[in-house]
């Protein structure tokens, strides 16, 4: 599903489209020249179905010294790494946990009552408010000097092909979900399609002037003003081509391999694709915001790729006692966490273009999940795993918080990323205490 | 000095100046003539063709004999304006009318030939459809109406709990607490999916919209237009819009299911280009289900309709600029088409974009064209997907795409008549048959020609056609925003207006369907397609306990220029329009031409002269002699028509005083008819040779989108008395215009290529 109500409106929202875009023109960056202010991103990064928290929280708070085994992966960036213990997730009304977990994760309000429903509880529908990402979009695109082209880019990575409640994690607004984009060549289409059409344009015109001629030349004198006019069209356009090319495009473009299909086994592939489009885009600065969603909340992968065969949602059912199945777990929440080691290196040997330091200096990773533990399907302790310098907390640290409610994590985010203004997030009631105290 | 009330007088009354047909050249020409080359010629050319440094433009315009008087008595020569004025002036602006100013004089001197013409947007948008849809299936539906409907006792599609199968004709259900099916359906859960086509009959914007409380799910075309599937809040009105080719059917898909909810009901609707949002009416539905169609989301500037239909003749920087993107989206859509993405081998490939350039550009390639159309581009670029986007693109910007090569000059062969067919009745290109048939070569003699285009006639792109042409003909174009006084004409909304338009769409449909439909029908009819509303509003009695459109019985109506919509249509709010009813008549029945008047005229207000009917009034209004000229002709065609109020309704009087519905006609010849109310004038308008001559040649032009003069002076006669023959047949004058127009246009280029020939070898 995607809430676009036209393929048009789909389509001039992707940028893909050489149908609505002018064909030439609508160069990537906004960005002015002259002296710019720091730039500061956000990636929020969710994976499924809690986590096993004796392999995940490290024991105490203070200074990280260790990871246990679901973020030893994360070990080169222990000190640019914050771990938070102790954030719950507040929200109540309709919907099951896993419902409410991915949906007033970001969000951090109620779901409208509704029709979809789960194992338990009652049937809700969607956010009954927009997502923080989406609030700090806006605040990020009303200043010229923090817009961008696209605001935010949603990535995905394997999400099923449906749009429920368990699927959807940002929102512009109430009722109002944003669909991840999990196919990288389509997303690679919403960042580079037009120039790769002005490419593709450029590479036939040489021998369109030499069609037009011969075609020209067979038509009776009288008729050849209509072609003799459509040849100057096409001087034009190489014209103008020729000056967009020179409009400077330095920026790489990533390469893909081509045929990934979107299924199980690709997920580790479509994962570094998708890593490598978000660092480009950064790099280009098409976006300071970014999400990117594996799976959905309940999600099943199975990562043979580990020799774990089962899904993932049923393994996180298995009780505590179930040694294997927890280990599986542990195995499983590594993976994910080698990912989110892999966007931080890949961030951390990027420089800061046109400004100080490395990209991952100046980026913001949330790693973060719908569910506290998958087989108490709790919203106490929501997994929040903070990597890189984006919102400027004091890092290499593990905090243990006294229960609050995410609502405030949302707007210490918020303001971390510049959006100072704001006082309240989603659900009032969770707001009273403001920003978390103490990650500066 | 000149009087300034006679000046005042000239430029306010109403002026529709006649555009006379002939010109006499007698004593006035000569002293014209005399002048023009004394005074004029040295800056203007002998001939008015300009003179380069003097007054490079040639002498051609459409100002009116009296205004190119007025302009060169005022200020003609120039720098001494007072050597030419008075009878001068008057005899020198006749002799350049006549001579070359004017548009029949221009006619004249550059006499109408077949223009090269590049396809026109409707053309572009069809041919990409059927382009792409030659690979990937295409198909109809039958006469069937409906949608097919599943029903389940459960949330879910599950087979097992599959309890009934149906044709359903609308979707249009309010459960309420209960279920679909009593004995098998309980209200906690249950799901329903429809499925089928939806017939889209004009191209444009169409919203769909559902209404339901419950969960639902939309799919037209394979696109996912409406998704409610997931229930949040409590809106129970849900758009998304799509747009699509007139004359087409796309595949529909709905779901529908209620889940632990207190009420269920669902309600399909859209709302069509032209129309007020609505149930989807059964015979907009098939049970059948087709292929997805192609269609094109680029937008193309309109093309130029200048001579009254749109052609192809003119090309524009921002064409151009939407030719590139249509061959983007459409060479993005081959790639994907083509398998390249899914390891298709290098084989398959250059077959693929070889079939592609060959039905693209409506011929077979040449070993040079392969190598440019489809090796180089395949073999230049980085991948498969890429190598295809480029040999299609180096197809879609090709002249050879874009241009109709069977309007050029030069040698006509099977494959030009071919693509001239498809264009002229689909305007797409050509299908299966006919290429196959070009390759034969079994597509040149009369006989062959007339097979397929009576094979033709069958397609929906030809009915299409024609209701495009229809709705043309009948000027609907002036209808987009008819509303009326609110309090004159209470109930007169958008919901009846539509209405109104739904049943003039009837009616030509249901003709078009009939074997050899009529022209005089049109005009004779006296039944009127109704629903419910619109026979309430116009006091029509229904038999028929429903609320669709079904044929009614009327009193004194007969055919279109009679219907309500088109009488509301040429009115004015509150009062009726007898002038502009009658302007209808003249051009787009007729076939008279009228300029329109030079500027705006306010009518007289009916308050002013309350004790004066509307014929009075009009009279009136246009009663000074240089009104006389057009609106002697125009009134007379207008009054017979005052029956009918300014929504179209019988009325007895007009105010206090009785009715006058006399009117008259004097035709080119001279021949004066008259004719007193609405069923005579009709009767006139069904036998009149000039109405009958009229449709045939506009006809032609939408067809064959070229000048029927250029098929020689005494073609229209032709074609008229041919119509006649066949009893006003309107499939028989279809099919003698395309088989005719291409027949003699073969025929006129072999000669020509003969003569060349000849002229080359002496």
């Amino acid at each position: 599903m995607s809430t676009f109500s036209t393929r048009r409106d789909f389509l001039r929202h992707v940028g893909a489209s050489a149908a609505v875009l002018p064909f030439v023109g609508n160069l990537p960056s906004l960005a002015a020249a002259g002296p710019v202010r720091r730039k500061k991103r956000l990636v929020v990064m969710f994976s499924p179905n809690g986590v096993v928290p004796k392999t995940f929280w490290p024991d105490e708070a203070g200074e990280l010294t260790k990871f246990k085994a679901s973020l030893e992966p994360l070990e080169p960036f222990r000190d640019r790494t914050l771990t938070l213990h102790g954030v719950c997730d507040k929200i109540r009304g309709d919907g099951d946990s896993h419902m409410r977990g991915i949906g007033c994760l970001l969000t951090g309000i109620e779901l409208f009552p509704g029709n979809i429903q789960g194992g338990s509880h009652t049937p809700a529908g969607w956010s009954t408010g927009h997502s923080v990402d989406q609030e700090i979009k806006r605040h990020l695109q009303s200043n010229p000097e923090t817009a961008t082209r696209f605001g935010s880019l949603e990535f995905g990575v394997v999400v099923p092909d449906r749009a429920d409640t368990w699927t959807r994690m940002v929102y512009a607004g109430p009722n109002q979900p944003i669909a991840p984009i999990d196919d990288p060549y389509q997303m690679f289409a919403k960042l580079y399609g037009d120039r790769r059409n002005r490419a593709v344009v450029g590479s036939v015109l040489d021998d369109l002037r030499e069609d037009l001629q011969r075609v020209r030349n067979a038509v009776a004198k009288e008729d050849r003003d209509l072609l003799e006019q459509h040849e100057s069209f096409v001087r034009d356009m190489e014209r103008e081509l020729a000056a967009s090319e020179s409009a400077g495009l330095d920026h790489p473009v990533p390469e893909l391999e081509q045929g990934v299909k979107e299924q199980n086994d690709n997920i580790p592939k479509i994962s570094s694709m998708q890593i490598e489009l978000m660092v480009a885009a950064f790099q280009a600065d098409f976006t300071r915001i970014a999400t990117i969603q594996y799976t959905n909340s309940v999600g099943g992968a199975r990562m043979r790729w580990l020799g774990v065969d089962d899904s993932h949602h049923s393994l996180s059912h298995e009780p505590d006692s179930n040694e294997e199945a927890q280990e599986k777990l542990t195995k499983i929440n590594r993976w994910y966490c080698e990912q989110l080691a892999h966007l931080a290196k890949r961030l951390d040997e990027t420089p800061e273009p046109g400004g100080e330091g490395s990209m991952l200096d100046n980026t913001q990773i949330v790693w973060t999940n719908e569910l506290g533990k998958g087989n108490s399907h709790t919203l106490n302790d929501i997994p929040f795993v903070l990597v890189g310098g984006g919102c400027d907390f004091k890092t290499g640290r593990a905090m243990k918080l006294p229960n609050v409610p995410h609502n405030r994590l949302l707007l210490s985010l918020a303001h971390g990323m510049g959006h100072e203004g704001l006082e309240q997030f989603g659900n009032p009631a969770f707001c009273k205490d403001g920003p978390l105290t103490g990650l500066s | 000095m000149r009087n300034p009330l006679a000046q005042l007088a000239r430029t306010l009354v109403v002026a529709f100046v006649l555009v006379s047909s002939a010109s006499a050249f007698g004593a006035e020409d000569d002293l014209g003539k005399t002048i023009y080359l004394q005074q004029c010629a040295d800056c203007h050319g002998a001939n008015g063709e300009g003179v380069k440094d003097a007054y490079p433009n040639p002498l051609a315009g459409d100002k009116p004999l009296v205004e190119l008087t007025r302009v060169i008595s005022e200020t003609m020569p120039e720098g001494a304006p007072e050597e030419c004025v008075a009878e001068d002036a008057e005899a020198v602006a006749k002799y350049v009318y006549d001579t070359f100013y004017s548009r029949v004089a221009q006619a004249r001197n550059r006499p109408a030939r077949v223009a090269f013409s590049r396809l026109t947007v409707r053309q572009y948008e069809n041919t990409v459809a059927d382009l792409l849809g030659s690979f990937t299936g295409s198909g109809h539906v039958n006469g069937e109406r409906g949608l097919r409907a599943e029903y389940y006792d459960d949330r879910r599609y599950r087979r097992e709990k599959r309890v009934e199968e149906r044709i359903d004709a609308t979707v249009d259900f309010d459960f309420g607490e209960g279920v679909p099916i009593p004995e098998k359906t309980k209200p906690e859960a249950f799901a329903i999916r429809w499925r089928g086509s939806v017939i889209a009959p004009e191209t444009g914007d169409y919203e769909f919209v559902l209404v339901t409380e419950n969960g639902a799910r939309l799919s037209v075309n394979g696109e996912r237009v409406v998704d409610r599937w997931v229930k949040s809040g409590d809106d129970r009105v849900h758009t998304g819009s799509i747009h699509l080719l007139g004359g087409r059917a796309y595949p529909l898909d709905l779901e529908f299911f209620t889940f632990k909810e207190k009420t269920a009901s669902i309600r399909l609707e859209w709302k069509r280009p032209h129309h007020v949002r609505e149930v989807i009416p059964e015979r907009s539905l098939s049970p059948k289900g087709t292929p997805t169609t192609f269609v094109l989301q680029t937008k193309f500037p309109p093309d130029d309709a200048s001579e009254g239909y749109v052609r192809g003749t003119s090309v524009s920087k921002e064409w151009y600029d939407a030719a590139t993107r249509a061959a983007l989206e459409v060479s993005a859509r081959a790639a994907a088409v083509s398998g390249a993405a899914d390891g298709k081998s290098a084989d398959q490939l250059k077959q693929f974009c070889r079939t592609f350039a060959e039905r693209a550009l409506r011929r077979p390639l040449s070993d040079d064209e392969v190598r440019l159309y489809v090796e180089q581009p395949l073999a230049n670029a980085d991948d498969p997907v890429a190598g295809v986007r480029r040999a299609t693109l180096q197809v879609l910007l090709s002249p050879r795409f874009l241009y109709r090569s069977e309007t050029g000059d030069g040698v006509w062969d099977a494959y030009d008549v071919a693509a001239w067919l498809s264009y002229a009745l689909w305007d797409s290109l050509p299908d299966q048959t006919l290429r196959d048939a070009a390759a034969k070569d079994e597509i040149r003699t009369r006989d062959q020609i007339a097979w397929h285009v009576r094979r033709m006639l069958g397609d929906p792109r030809t009915k299409s056609k024609i209701m495009d042409f229809s709705r043309h003909w009948l000027q609907f174009h002036h209808f987009a925003e008819l509303a009326k006084d609110t309090e004159a004409f209470p109930g007169f909304d958008e919901h009846l207006v539509s209405d109104l338009r739904t049943s003039v769409e009837l009616t030509i449909e249901h003709w078009l369907d009939s074997e050899k439909p009529d022209l005089r029908e049109l005009f004779l009819g006296e039944k009127l397609w109704a629903n419910e509303r619109m026979a309430g509003y116009y006091g029509l009695e229904r038999p028929e306990e429903t609320s669709a459109f079904t044929l009614v019985e009327t009193e004194s109506r007969s055919g279109l220029v009679t219907h309500p919509y088109l009488l509301a249509g040429f009115a004015y709010d509150a009062e009726t329009s007898p002038i502009h009813r009658g302007v209808f008549v003249a051009r787009s029945l007729l076939g008279r031409r009228l300029r329109p008047p030079p500027i705006a005229v306010t009518p007289v207000a009916p308050d002013l002269h309350p004790d004066l009917t509307t014929r009075e009034r009009v009279e009136l209004q246009t009663s000074p002699a240089s009104c006389r000229n057009c609106h002697n002709l125009i009134n007379p065609l207008g009054f017979p028509l005052e029956t009918f109020d300014a929504v179209g309704r019988l009325r007895e009087k007009d105010g206090r005083k009785p009715l006058d519905v006399a009117g008259h006609y004097l035709d080119r010849t001279g021949r004066r008819t008259e004719f007193e109310g609405p069923r005579e004038f009709a009767r006139f308008l069904a036998e009149s040779g000039e109405v009958h001559e009229a449709f045939a040649e506009q006809l032609f032009q939408h067809t064959v989108k070229q000048p029927a003069q250029a098929w020689g002076p005494g073609y229209l006669d032709e074609l008229r008395n041919g119509f006649a023959e066949k009893e006003f047949d309107v499939k028989a004058l279809l099919t003698e215009i395309v088989v005719d127009s291409t027949v003699r246009r073969a025929e006129r280029l072999q000669a020509e290529v003969a003569s060349a020939g000849d002229s080359d070898n002496p």
